[in-house]
This record gives C-alpha cells, structure tokens and sequence, in this order.
C-alpha cells in the first residue's frame, strides 16, 4: 500500500518535471526571489530560482529519465520499494533544485543531497559487501570533492559580493581569486563527475540496482558536474588556468575510462567506465572555452542521457533475467545462442543504444559526439593547443569507444563460430565452470513495464541527434567513422577468432585502486586505529577513573544501610534533636 | 485547669511513643506507639485551643484532622504488618532487613 503510493508519487514528480520543462519550453529567461534574509552586513540570502535555456534542457533531461527510471523501477524492484522510490525521488528532487537554483549555496544543498542519495541506492542491496563498499567509497570521494567546492563558493561569493549565480561575473574580480575559486569548484566538479583522479568510485557504484546506475549516469549526479560547469560558463571562460586543468584532466579521463572499458568483463562495469569517458568528452567541450565547445557539450549531454540510460536499462533486463551481467555468465547463454531469441526487445534496444554510443552514423551520440570534434576543431584552427590536445584525445576516444561497443555487443549476443559453443575467453573467471548447463529456456524477456521505457529512450538514442538541425561537417563526419570503424574491426576478428586479450595493466585498472588503498585508506585506518585507543585508553581511562572514585567513597556510606527501620528512625529522632537544640542555641 | 498539666501528660505520652518506636522490637507494639506519638499531639492541640480560646476551634478541627489520618496510617500500617507476617512469618523490625545493603 505505502509502496504503491510512494510509487504514484514518484512517477508523479517526474511527469510534473517533465511538465514543468514544457511548460517553460520558449518562455524568456527569468529570475525569481522570494524570502531572504541578510547575513553580515554584505551578503543578502534568499530562495532564488532561474529559468533560462540551460534549466529547460536539464530539467526535460532529468523529467524522462526520472520517468522511465521510475516507471522501469516498478518492475524491477522487489525489496524495500517504499523507502527505494522515495529516495529516487528525492534524488531528482534534487538534481532539479541544482537546476533552478540562482543561489550557489541552494545549489550545493541540492547537490550534498544527490551525494547523500546516491550513497543510499548505491547500498540498496546492503546484504551485499561489495554494494556497502561501493557506497561508501562514493560517498567518501564525492563528499572529499566538495570540500574545496564549499570553499570555492565563498572564494567566489565573497570575490563578487554576492552569491548569486546571475549576478556573478559581474563587477571587477582578481584574475587570481577568480581562477582560485573556479578551480576549487572544479575539484567538486571532477568528484561528482568521477573524472581523474576522482573516478574510482564510479565503477564501484554498480552492485547498486540498474535503475539507479542510469539515473545517476543519465540524468543526476554526474550530469551535475557538466551542468555546473555550464551555468558558470563566464567565470570558467575568464579563467583560463582552469579551462586548461580541465582540458587536460577530461583528455587523461576519457583515455585512461575508454581503455579500463576496453578490459572490463561486466556489463555494467563496461557501461560505467564509458560513463566516466563520454563525460569526459562532455568536459573537453566545455574546456574549449567557447560558445560551440559549450554547445556541444551539453548537446552530447542530453543524447548521452537517452543513450546511457537505456544501456543502463538493458542491463537491468538482463541482470533481472540472467542473474548476472558478467560475461562470463551471458555467455553460457549465448552459446546456445539463447539470449538473443529470447529477449529480442531487450537485444535491439541495447543494440541501438550502443549504435549510439559507439558513434554510428544516424544515431544521436554521432552527431553529439561530431559536434564536440567540431567545436574542438574550430578551436585548433586558431592555434590553440588545448584544442589540439581535446580534438586528438576525443578521436583516439570515439576509437576506443567503438571497440568496447563492439566488444560488448558480439560477445554477450553471438555465438563464436570458432570457438564452436565454448563460452571462450572469459571460461578462466568463470566460478560456475562445474556446473551443468543452465536453462535456457527460463529466460523471459523483462516485463513490459521494464520495456516501455527502454523503448522510449531508444527513440532518444536514435532521433535526438536530429534535434539540433543537421549541420554536419562532412569531413569530420567522415573521420569519425572511420576512426569508429577502425576501432571496430579489431573488436570484430578478436571476437571471430574467439580471443580476448586483456592486458594486466587495463584488467586492474592501472592499479590505481590498490595505490589509493596503500596511500589513504591504510593510512586513515591507521589513524582511526590511533583515534580508537586514545579513546578507550586515554579519554576512557579518565571516565573509569571517576565511576571508581565514586564508588570507593561510597563504600563508606553503604555500611550506614544496615536495613533495620529502627536505626534510620532512631538517626532521624537524633538529627532533628541535634538540630533542636542548635535552633535554640542560635536564636538565644 | 493550668495549661501546664496537659502539656506535660503530653510530653510522657510522645516520649513513651517515641521509645517504643525506637526500641520495641514487635512491629504491632510499634503501630501502638505511633498512634501514643499523634494522640500526644491531640492533647496539646486541645490543650493550645481551649488556651487560646479564638472562637474558630481551630485546634479542635485540626485533632479531628489527625485522628481521621492516624486512622488511615493505622490501616495502612496494619496492611504492611499483616504482608511481612503472611512473608516472612514474624512481625519483628530487627529482623525484616531485606533492604540492606550487602
């Protein structure tokens, strides 16, 4: 009863987000104040709100994502529904408040609440060790990130005397300061958005249930990062210094996520790390630093929220269906050649989802990621490095990425004709090797609340490129395919000769896991360690040391309690006797 | 009548309650000595009253006070005496020391 409700009232918000952007779709940008107070003598807080083109897009993003996330929840979900829709629906709650919010500090209490609820639905299964790990590293990480962020919104709210988001920029600001401030917000940015060196928990985000991977990969939480970045446009534009950190750190992150996809044996994991490197790209267009790069950018945004949270989508099908979404296990299926014929709807939205995310020709993530190569190329023109550096690094990545959907596609839909129904390369990490064959013909395609909204995102992934009138660049385009073919004819002979080589170094994810372990956790375990025993045998002590006190001075008294009624009276009679004659001596 | 001759049958009636209370050993005997303890208090609130002579009688209202709750106390303490004798087979104070301290 109380799920069902929470259910009505989560599909609800969404449709009325959905709405809302609608609504606002067209209208000219405005800003609302509402009940302020004045704090100091300088800063006026109030609830201020704007709506303006950026807030209609994000907002429309996160109303249909939110929607087939919740819609989709409904068949996917069987524990704790109640308190699971409630925080999702927190979660966009959330996300829109960081969307309409005209007041930094707003701002960040919508996002501290994104970071609170990822951590609750990343833990949802909190049976699970690894899903309470998961959440914790993300909610460690993410709440490490906004620290400076905290500090960059008083750099800049104290630099401008206000803290305002439309009023910011204007008025002089200290080229210093405002590069300080703007790279202090960028920390937070890079931890929300799980870039480099901040991207570790992302990956380990997904024992979470798949709805919720798609809602925070699609429309929250990570999308909060480029959103950000895009509402302060000017001030990143004014700083260059922090246009170029970000340039560099969205180049090493689309790289360095595009080759850990390339190696991941999980569906989601794969999915994750492409995550981390479209968000990346997201970035590169921002770090341009012009109007194209910003376009681009947030272009790429919306058709990669359509594309990722139907792949996210299809993985929960097969999660829900399979059990699993290693490799290892579909691939027991596929052997067969089960998986495809008997989830067809789940096999061709997933297969345009990821057209989409390889960059084929016609779906949306081609034209998104053309327009970034685009507005990267525009910028290199005029002999700009950085736009060098975006336009190599997003190329090599629109490769990579096109190997990974490869990759994924053939070996968890096909069969290998050499490898003659033997599940092949991943048999080595197989730990149901023993086990007899499982049956295929148990496995059903989702049901069609799970369906409906993946069908609706695939119309995104396939038509939103089209939303922002078909300017292509020929040559571009033409370079880009062929980089995605050249991508995908190695992922296609390695799948045909049934090999899969994984390189040690991509497989541990350049160890960066184990360092962070080694250089912070074994460290602050340490110190809670230490923390730990001066507390029981310092502080402690001293608590211990008073209750004896005590209770050696009361060891005297408790003789006085012999028990008999007779000795209390006869104590009484005295004092009141004693106390008699003291009244009369006194008062004489 | 001197005020002097009650109040000092007053005084013997509460210290004859008051050594009772404190040294008889029997919990009935303790009762008894109480009710001594509060009738001394009624004499001397006749006693005060018919001195005073205010019109009002207060002492005498008061008396009457008393003797309605030393009838209560009585019931009560009789009660107490009645659940130690049904517990513990005895009405002895020296021995009822369940609340001691140990």
């Amino acid at each position: 009863m109380i799920a069902t409700a929470w259910r009505v009232v989560g599909v609800g918000f969404s449709l009325l987000v959905v709405l809302a952007a609608a609504l606002l779709y067209g209208v000219d940008p405005q800003q609302t104040s509402s009940a302020g107070a004045m704090i100091g003598e300088d800063f006026w807080f109030a609830y201020e709100f704007r709506t303006d083109g950026l807030t209609v897009l994000m907002l429309a993003v996160v109303g249909v994502v939110s929607t087939c996330v919740q819609v989709y929840s409904i068949g996917y979900v069987r524990e704790r529904i109640a308190s699971y829709t409630a925080i999702v629906t927190l979660f966009t709650a959330a996300m829109v408040t960081v969307v309409i919010s005209d007041n930094l500090f707003l701002l960040l209490i919508g996002w501290e609440v994104m970071g609170a609820c990822s951590y609750l639905l990343i833990g949802h299964y909190w049976e699970r060790r690894d899903a309470r790990a998961g959440a914790m590293k993300a909610f460690l990480m993410t709440r490490l990130a906004d620290i400076p962020f905290l500090f960059g919104i008083f750099v800049l709210g104290v630099g401008y005397h206000t803290f305002r988001i439309s009023d910011l920029g204007s008025g002089p600001m200290e080229p210093h300061t405002l590069t300080a401030g703007t790279l202090l917000l960028l920390v937070g940015v890079v931890g929300k958005s799980a870039q480099v060196p901040l991207q570790t928990w992302l990956p380990d985000a997904m024992p979470g249930p798949s709805p919720v991977s798609a809602l925070i990969h699609a429309a929250t939480m990570v999308a909060a990062g480029v959103f950000l970045i895009a509402r302060l446009y000017d001030l990143f534009v004014e700083a260059h210094t922090t246009l170029t950190v970000l340039a560099v750190v969205a180049c090493v992150t689309m790289l360095f996520a595009a080759s850990c996809a390339m190696a991941a044996v999980e569906v989601k994991r794969v999915l994750a790390w492409s995550t981390v490197s479209q968000l990346a790209i997201m970035f590169a267009g921002l770090s341009l630093g012009t109007h194209d790069g910003r376009h681009a950018a947030l272009f790429h945004l919306m058709t990669h929220a359509a594309f990722k949270g139907l792949l996210f989508l299809c993985a929960g099908v097969l999660l829900h269906q399979v059990g699993s979404a290693a490799f290892v296990v579909l691939r027991r299926y596929t052997r067969r050649g089960a998986l495809r014929k008997r989830m067809p709807v789940t096999f061709v939205t997933m297969t345009i989802g990821l057209a989409a995310l390889a960059g084929v020709p016609g779906f949306a993530g081609f034209f998104s990621k053309d327009s970034v190569v685009e507005a990267a190329w525009e910028t290199a023109r005029d002999g700009s490095t950085v736009g060098w550096i975006v336009l190599v690094s997003v190329c090599v990545t629109a490769s990579m990425t096109a190997f990974y959907c490869v990759r994924l596609w053939l070996w968890i839909f096909f069969r290998t004709p050499a490898l003659a129904g033997a599940v092949g390369a991943f048999e080595d990490d197989d730990p149901m090797a023993d086990l007899e064959e499982p049956d295929a013909r148990k496995l059903h395609e989702g049901s069609w609340l799970m369906l409906a909204p993946m069908i609706l995102l695939t119309v995104g992934a396939a038509g939103l490129g089209y939303t922002d009138g078909v300017h292509l660049n020929w040559a571009i385009a033409l370079i880009t395919t062929v980089l995605a073919i050249l991508g995908a004819l190695p992922a296609y002979s390695l799948w045909h000769r049934g090999a899969d080589p994984r390189p040690a170094l991509l497989e541990h994810e350049y160890g960066v896991d184990p360092a962070y372990q080694r250089l912070f956790v074994v460290p602050v375990r340490w110190l809670a360690k230490l923390v730990v025993g001066g507390d029981r045998d310092v502080i402690g002590a001293y608590v211990r040391a008073a209750g004896r006190t005590g209770v050696l001075a009361s060891a005297g008294f408790r003789k006085l309690q012999t028990g008999n009624v007779q000795t209390y009276l006869t104590a009484a009679v005295v004092g009141v006797v004693a106390l008699a004659i003291l009244a009369g001596v006194i008062g004489s | 009548m001197p005020l002097i001759l009650p109040l000092l049958l007053a005084v013997v009636l509460f210290c004859i309650g008051v050594y009772g209370v404190l040294a008889r050993r029997n919990l009935i005997t303790l009762l008894m000595s109480f009710e001594l303890m509060l009738n001394a208090v009624n004499l001397n609130l006749v006693a005060f009253d018919a001195w005073h002579a205010d019109g009002l009688a207060t002492g005498q209202t008061l008396a009457v006070f008393v003797i309605t709750l030393a009838a209560a106390e009585i019931g009560l303490g009789l009660a107490i005496v009645l659940l130690l004798f049904r517990g513990h087979g005895h009405v002895d104070a020296d021995a009822a020391r369940d609340l001691v301290e140990s």
